[in-house]
């Protein structure tokens, strides 16, 4: 089975230039970069190894000598300085596409963040997992690293489908054992359902990261929509006819208030806020906030 | 250069306009539900608006001239134009050369002179001299396509031949010039040969054989008795009876002699054998006698009108032969003529071929005459041109339809 590629070589080749960077923490972690998987001191054990002239004497392991006469060096693995975890909202919501091309619908714009996000986190050698949450609840890939988690969260990514509305909040409990403090979340969601929202903001109270990247589709900001047309909420079932010439005005002007909105909300909370159009290259939301221009600047939009 | 059209009840096809324009009329986009989660922002009062609208109008107007173009094509449209206007110079063949003016003659040419022989193709006047040709069929031809500015001047011989049953009526008046004297005179056509005295044979029913009376008595008779021409009267008898032939009742065992150029008279009810069909068809000639005409119709030509009406004498065109018809049997009672002294002219008049029609006549009385109403112009269809426009329309109709995200 072939691992699928969701990233655009165009994409993969601009993604070089990217990095995560948590701003929270940065200079709190002591070890500088957050960059690669070192072994060295730390607290979880990781291999032995024969002892090298220059090793510090302290880090041999007396106990393995008393045993086998010989030198041995204990070797842990650093603890990565950040773990990165996708949270991506795959309500029904979520399989909404444009009119303009019918095959690209938000989930797939969401697996394809993701995976440029899984792609940075491997080549900086964070941790990253997975969470997506839709009408079947919480699904949770835990965190790691390397190459087969890398593939691990893309096949997961593959299987996930839209559907369902946002579940009830005791199902989401598992996700605060696992999302520990410090770690950065990147919320792939439309932003459209309150729960999620509030996930995010109690998120950020609770001391985590959070990045908000809210997906729009191209007919959200244009409303190309003449004539008479019956539309319908995916979650909800609502159906409506109505003139598209007639509501456009007053659909975009409505609609341009309520991402305002939301952006100022989620700003308040001190959660990362960032809009993906369905039309823009993959890597443009990650872009604005991890860019160069960005790192050490103000707030996004 | 004038439209038209031949067949303007075509134009009733233009109904199917309305095809296209209730196609469109149906909202088709509000069949198509949008999953659109951002929903709460829509405000639900504006509904589509009730007036009349259509869907993609290019695609409609696309359908509307497809529509108007097959029923303009199925109108038959024409284009009307005459030639460019032109003075003609005709000779008839036979008619005197030095009638013929020289070509760059001292005043000058208004317009370009046609000079053409008057004759079948119209070939120029520089080639050599064709055969005559029917010259009032010719000309009733020419008049017809010529612009009603052209001209026609027309040398003829004195004689004239080639001529139909009414003096040419043009609708332009033409100079009609005779030549006085002929160069070449034309050699009257032949006449068919054709037999003073023929043959008779007659085939008869044996129940019928006392009529064969009346027919020996008039091949016996020495021709009519006339003062006028009195070489009828010596030339014995007018008519030579080859063979009789009484028929069975089967006609199958028949041995059908070779009738050659006689003429047949059939006396029986039995319908005509393969064999003499076949005859007749290669150029016999047949005259039934006592059948009742079923097949009396316009193809019939009356040949004799007998006092009797009922016994009139029919002759109809059978391939190349001729089958005549006589309604009454032989029998004075119907047919009172048989006991008149004329009856083997009357008998033989009925037999003889009929003769060409005249079509000669002297030049200088056969002069066209003028009054016709003026022709139509010619005209030339438009359908090819049509249907390759509908063939594009078609194309561009598919192109547009088919095209991604129109029912958006």
């Amino acid at each position: 089975m072939t691992t699928p590629d969701f990233i655009p070589p165009d994409v993969r080749a601009r993604l070089k230039a990217l990095r995560l960077r948590s701003r929270r923490s940065a200079q709190a972690q002591g070890f500088g970069l957050q960059s690669s998987r070192h072994l060295g001191s730390g607290m979880e054990f990781a291999q032995y190894r024969s002892y090298e002239p220059g090793d510090e004497p302290r880090q041999i392991d007396w106990k393995l000598y008393a045993r086998s006469d010989r030198f041995f060096v204990r070797e842990a693995e650093r603890d990565s300085p950040l773990t990165v975890w996708l949270l991506i909202d795959t309500t029904a919501s979520m399989g909404q596409t444009d009119a303009a091309r019918p095959a690209l619908s938000r989930l797939d714009a969401a697996r394809g963040l993701a995976a440029c996000v899984i792609e940075l986190a491997m080549r900086q050698g964070d941790r990253f997992g997975l969470l997506s949450v839709g009408g079947a609840g919480l699904a949770v890939t835990d965190a790691a690293t390397g190459p087969r988690q890398r593939d691990r969260c893309l096949l997961r990514l593959n299987a996930l489908s839209a559907g369902g509305q946002w579940p009830e909040e005791t199902s989401l409990r598992p996700l605060w054992q696992r999302v520990h403090g410090n770690a950065m979340v990147i919320v792939l969601s439309d932003g459209f359902d309150a729960h999620c929202v509030a996930l995010t903001e109690r998120l950020a109270r609770a001391e985590r990261e959070v990045l908000h990247i809210q997906l729009l589709t191209t007919d959200e900001r244009d409303f190309p929509f003449r004539g008479g047309h019956r539309f319908r909420d995916p979650e909800t079932g609502d159906e409506l006819l109505c003139d598209g010439d007639a509501v456009r005005e007053d659909f975009i002007q409505q609609f341009s208030k309520a991402r305002a909105g939301l952006a100022a909300r989620l700003a308040a909370a001190g959660v990362g806020h960032v809009e993906y159009l369905l039309d823009e290259p993959l890597d443009a939301p990650l872009q604005r906030w991890f860019g160069e221009s960005r790192q050490h600047g103000a707030l996004p939009r | 250069m004038n439209p038209g059209l031949l067949f303007p009840a075509g134009l009733l096809a233009l109904a199917g306009l309305l095809v296209p324009l209730l196609i469109h009329l149906v909202r088709r986009s509000e069949l198509v539900v949008h999953d659109f989660a951002a929903l709460r922002w829509l405000s639900a009062r504006a509904r589509p608006r009730r007036r009349l609208r259509f869907d993609d109008r290019a695609l409609l107007a696309v359908r509307l001239v497809l529509i108007a173009v097959i029923a303009v094509l199925l109108a038959q449209p024409i284009l009307t134009r005459w030639p460019g206007a032109r003075d003609w110079l005709l000779v008839v063949p036979g008619a005197k050369p030095s009638a013929v003016p020289v070509p760059d003659d001292a005043r000058p040419l208004e317009r370009p002179i046609e000079r053409r022989w008057l004759a079948p193709g119209l070939p120029a006047l520089d080639s050599p001299m064709p055969a005559a040709g029917p010259s009032a069929s010719l000309l009733r031809e020419l008049d017809s396509r010529l612009a009603p500015e052209s001209t026609l001047t027309v040398e003829v011989p004195s004689e004239l031949g080639g001529l139909d049953g009414e003096r040419p009526r043009l609708s332009r008046p033409v100079e009609w010039r005779v030549s006085s004297a002929d160069s070449t005179p034309v050699e009257p056509a032949s006449l068919p040969a054709t037999a003073a005295r023929p043959g008779l044979w007659l085939v008869y029913a044996p129940e019928r054989a006392e009529e064969l009376r009346f027919l020996r008595a008039a091949a016996d008779a020495g021709g009519v008795i006339d003062s006028d021409t009195p070489e009828s009267t010596t030339t014995g008898p007018v008519l030579d009876i080859l063979g009789e032939i009484a028929l069975p009742s089967n006609l199958n065992r028949v041995d059908w002699p070779t009738f050659g150029a006689g003429r047949l008279i059939w006396l029986s009810e039995q319908a005509l054998p393969p064999a003499v069909v076949g005859w007749i068809q290669a150029g016999g000639q047949v005259l039934r006698v006592g059948v009742v005409d079923e097949a009396a119709n316009d193809d019939s030509v009356l040949v004799w009108r007998s006092a009797d009406p009922g016994s009139d004498v029919r002759a109809y065109t059978l391939g190349s032969g001729r089958l005549m018809v006589l309604a009454a049997r032989l029998d004075p009672e119907y047919l009172p003529e048989l006991l008149q002294p004329d009856f083997p002219d009357i008998l033989r008049g009925w037999l003889q071929s009929p003769g060409p029609e005249p079509s000669r006549a002297p030049a200088r009385s056969h002069a066209p005459d003028t009054g016709l109403a003026a022709w139509p112009p010619p005209s030339r269809g438009l359908g090819d041109w049509l249907a390759a426009l509908i063939a594009l329309l078609f194309l561009l109709e598919r192109w547009l339809a088919s095209a991604p995200g129109r029912l958006r």
